[in-house]
């Protein structure tokens, strides 16, 4: 209860008085500071009401009105956007009080209603709920009243591999540089006379002189690039035309050259 | 280690609260003997916090090692971030929710007797109070809103029920006579859930 105090709401009838001066003072930009200290046209009109140390039900409405429409007729630089809402209500209000002040035929209030009761059934509703959302603002809050406390982890470190070079490896590292060094210098590139025939004449005279030769071997007994090439297609060639039989004992296993039998005998 | 010192220890590294069935799972808990040594380690922790700045509290998605209110002001220094000031305006249409939900932005016009603003939804929005449930069956199928389980742990309630009582409407007809209404213009009063 304590907060409706502090923001100057009078107890209904008595006890803690409205500490608001009784003429409120309406500065020019009253619209800002209404839009500021009330939350809507409902805690405006409640706020009129509740001056005067009234409860809700024995409010004159027809006073109440004209001091409404009064200080919304007193804001200048009225921005329609913003207090549409208060329009409204001084809309409500107008008419509320014209079937006060009007006599009004009993039958057709029964049809359509009271709107004063409904006016105030509407100002009770409202100010339950603006009495409640100071106490649920009043609830302990995380971040504002309650902080969660907590541990601060270890940090997780992973295993540093562990330095076990030696000097070998510095002197290994030095070395493949240099020789990349030496790789990127630039060279001349000599053209090598390789043909696709010498070559089948040499795997067919060393395939006399052996059952197999391996493909590593075979590829390796060229001198460059072009010569491996060069052997590699011969020996294809050679299988072409049935001189050379490729073979494979197992799946990804040695692959062997090996001469057709017609050519070795 | 004991149970009892896992659980705190748990607790502490969570930044979250935690259910007995959470801490259950976390320690590999399985018989419901050892589920009760839990039950019992929460209890006797909080026990212990009696003579801490911090203390064990349950809302609703478990229980929390917190600081105790009075140190809020000296621990809010530590950061240059402002906790968040709600408006009259969030406020009461935050209240509006926890009372009535699922409500519709008209519903909480209805009785604000102003335009909800989008920024105040969005906050409330962004905050983790309210979500939407469903839809309205009316025309232009309004969003119902309620408020979410982060609501209740962040204004430490275990559930709704652990809301402010909501002041009842008074009897209109009892103390105004001559005033007549209709049927329906006496509210019931809010569900509590």
């Amino acid at each position: 209860m304590e907060a409706v105090q502090e923001i100057a709401l009078p107890k209904i009838k008595g006890s803690p008085v409205d500490q608001l001066p009784e003429n409120l003072y309406v500065p020019p930009k009253a619209l800002l500071l209404l839009l500021d200290v009330f939350s809507g046209p409902m805690d405006f009109l409640l706020y009129l009401i509740q001056r005067k140390n009234l409860d809700i039900l024995e409010v004159n409405l027809v006073d109440i009105t004209d001091q409404y429409i009064a200080y919304i007729e007193m804001m200048e630089d009225f921005e329609y956007e913003l207090a549409g809402d208060y329009l409204a209500m001084a809309a409500y209000l107008a008419e509320i009080k014209s079937r006060i002040l009007l006599p009004r035929e009993e039958e057709n209030e029964e049809e359509e209603g009271d709107p004063k009761a409904e006016l105030l059934r509407r100002l009770q509703e409202y100010k339950r709920f603006k009495e409640v959302s100071f106490k649920l603002d009043e609830m302990p809050r995380i971040d504002r009243d309650i902080f969660p406390a907590s541990g601060k982890l270890p940090e997780f470190e992973l295993p540093k591999p562990k330095n076990n070079y030696d000097k070998n490896d510095l002197t290994f590292a030095l070395r493949s540089m240099l020789d990349e060094m030496v790789r990127l210098t630039s060279h001349k590139i000599k053209l090598e006379n390789i043909t696709v025939e010498s070559k089948m004449k040499l795997l067919l005279d060393s395939l006399k002189e052996r059952d197999f030769i391996s493909l590593p071997e075979l590829i390796l007994s060229g001198e460059s690039k072009l010569a491996v090439s060069v052997i590699l297609s011969a020996a294809l060639e050679l299988n072409r035309k049935g001189y050379v039989e490729i073979v494979q004992a197992e799946q990804f296993g040695e692959i062997y050259f090996k001469g057709a039998e017609e050519v070795v005998h | 280690m004991d149970i009892k010192q896992r659980t705190e220890a748990l607790l502490l590294a969570a930044n979250r609260a935690l259910t007995i069935k959470d801490i259950s799972e976390l320690l590999e808990v399985e018989s419901a003997e050892d589920e009760s040594r839990v039950i019992n380690a929460v209890a006797s922790l909080k026990d212990e916090y009696n003579a801490k700045p911090y203390d064990l509290v349950e809302v609703s998605s478990g229980y929390r090692i917190q600081l105790n209110q009075e140190y809020a002001q000296d621990v809010a220094k530590l950061w240059e971030v402002k906790p968040l000031r709600l408006s009259r305006a969030t406020l009461e249409t935050l209240s509006i929710i926890s009372y009535m939900q699922p409500v519709t932005r008209g519903d909480i016009e209805d009785i604000r007797g102003v335009n909800v603003a989008t920024n105040v939804i969005k906050i409330l929005m962004d905050q983790g109070w309210i979500k939407i449930k469903g839809y309205r069956d009316v025309p232009g199928r309004p969003a119902l809103f309620i408020t979410t389980q982060k609501f209740l742990d962040d204004f430490s309630m275990k559930t709704l029920e652990d809301l402010p009582v909501l002041p009842d409407l008074p009897e209109i007809e009892n103390i105004s006579p001559e005033l007549k209404l209709q049927e329906d213009s006496v509210e019931h009063e809010a569900p509590t859930q």
